[in-house]
């Protein structure tokens, strides 16, 4: 036990510095919302390499700290329901066993991007603002790539470990 | 990344492609139309999708707004700087044409609008 909550603080520890990161260098594409979501690295290692409730445990209490260290409570607003959908997705799509983790994690960017969205129409209460989709689908579907990409890396070179 | 992962990324990028142009291309519900006001008084309410010419006239004073495809400009009229002849064409909500003199104004309600000039956070 104590072993486990070991391992799960240091990978904490790695998905809150990859977040704090990612707030200090935005995305060079002035579009609100699209953002690397290199975090999410974190999430998708610990979800293939240790199941779903690692990655839930580490996942939700990154997005609170996060949001108290530096996001501000507005960030854990839009930023819980994405990283919960988001993983979800990513635990459905891994259960297909169709995909390798890098569709997992094309599945978590845009279901994370939906459930932003989603929240971000009920705070304005227009839902008008469902124009958006489109950017933040293929968005998603790209920044997951590319995290996904990273994700399978570690994860296929520590597979033995 | 296997061939259901890339149907996956395709699948994405082409639904969202999908929504964009039917956003862009799907008819607006509200069919546009222009009020003519003289004095704050309204005049006329007139669809923007009939061509139609509407003169206010009051004496040697006229204002001659005229609606043609799908836009409404005024297309004569007897003040003397002609600013609401040189504003041309307007189609979009919440665009409007004034005659100061004349005090006759047009002004466009429903169908499109036009996209934001800010957005702030």
């Amino acid at each position: 036990m104590t072993k486990k909550i070991a391992r799960l603080s240091v990978y904490l520890s790695l998905a809150l510095a990859l977040s704090w990161v990612e707030h200090l260098l935005p995305l060079p594409i002035p579009l609100p919302g699209v953002k690397l979501g290199l975090t999410n690295v974190v999430t998708l290692f610990l979800l293939y390499r240790y199941g779903f409730r690692d990655a839930l445990i580490v996942a939700a209490m990154r997005v609170l700290l996060a949001g108290m260290l530096f996001g501000g409570p507005t960030s854990i607003l839009y930023a819980l329901p994405g990283a919960l959908l988001a993983l979800f997705a990513m635990a459905a799509v891994k259960r297909a066993r169709l995909f390798t983790p890098v569709g997992a994690s094309i599945a978590g960017g845009v279901f994370h991007n939906l459930a932003q969205l989603t929240v971000a129409a009920w705070v304005v209460k227009t839902v008008g603002i469902t124009y958006y989709l489109p950017v933040l689908i293929a968005s998603g579907a790209l920044t997951g790539l590319v995290v996904g990409v990273f994700a399978s890396a570690v994860y296929e070179r520590t597979r033995n470990a | 990344m296997n061939r259901f992962d890339a149907m996956l990324l395709a699948g994405a990028l082409v639904f969202s492609a999908g929504l964009f142009f039917a956003q862009h291309f799907s008819p607006r519900h509200e069919a546009a139309r222009v009020m003519i006001t003289r004095d704050g008084i309204l005049l006329a309410e007139l669809p923007l999708n009939r061509d139609d010419v509407y003169t206010i006239a009051d004496g040697d004073n006229f204002v001659e707004v005229a609606v043609e495809g799908g836009a409404v400009f005024v297309s004569r009229a007897s003040c003397r700087d002609q600013l609401c002849v040189r504003r041309g064409r307007i189609s979009a909500a919440g665009q409007s044409t004034i005659c100061l003199p004349n005090r006759v104004a047009a002004v466009v309600t429903g169908g499109d609008e036009s996209s934001f000039d800010a957005v702030l956070y």
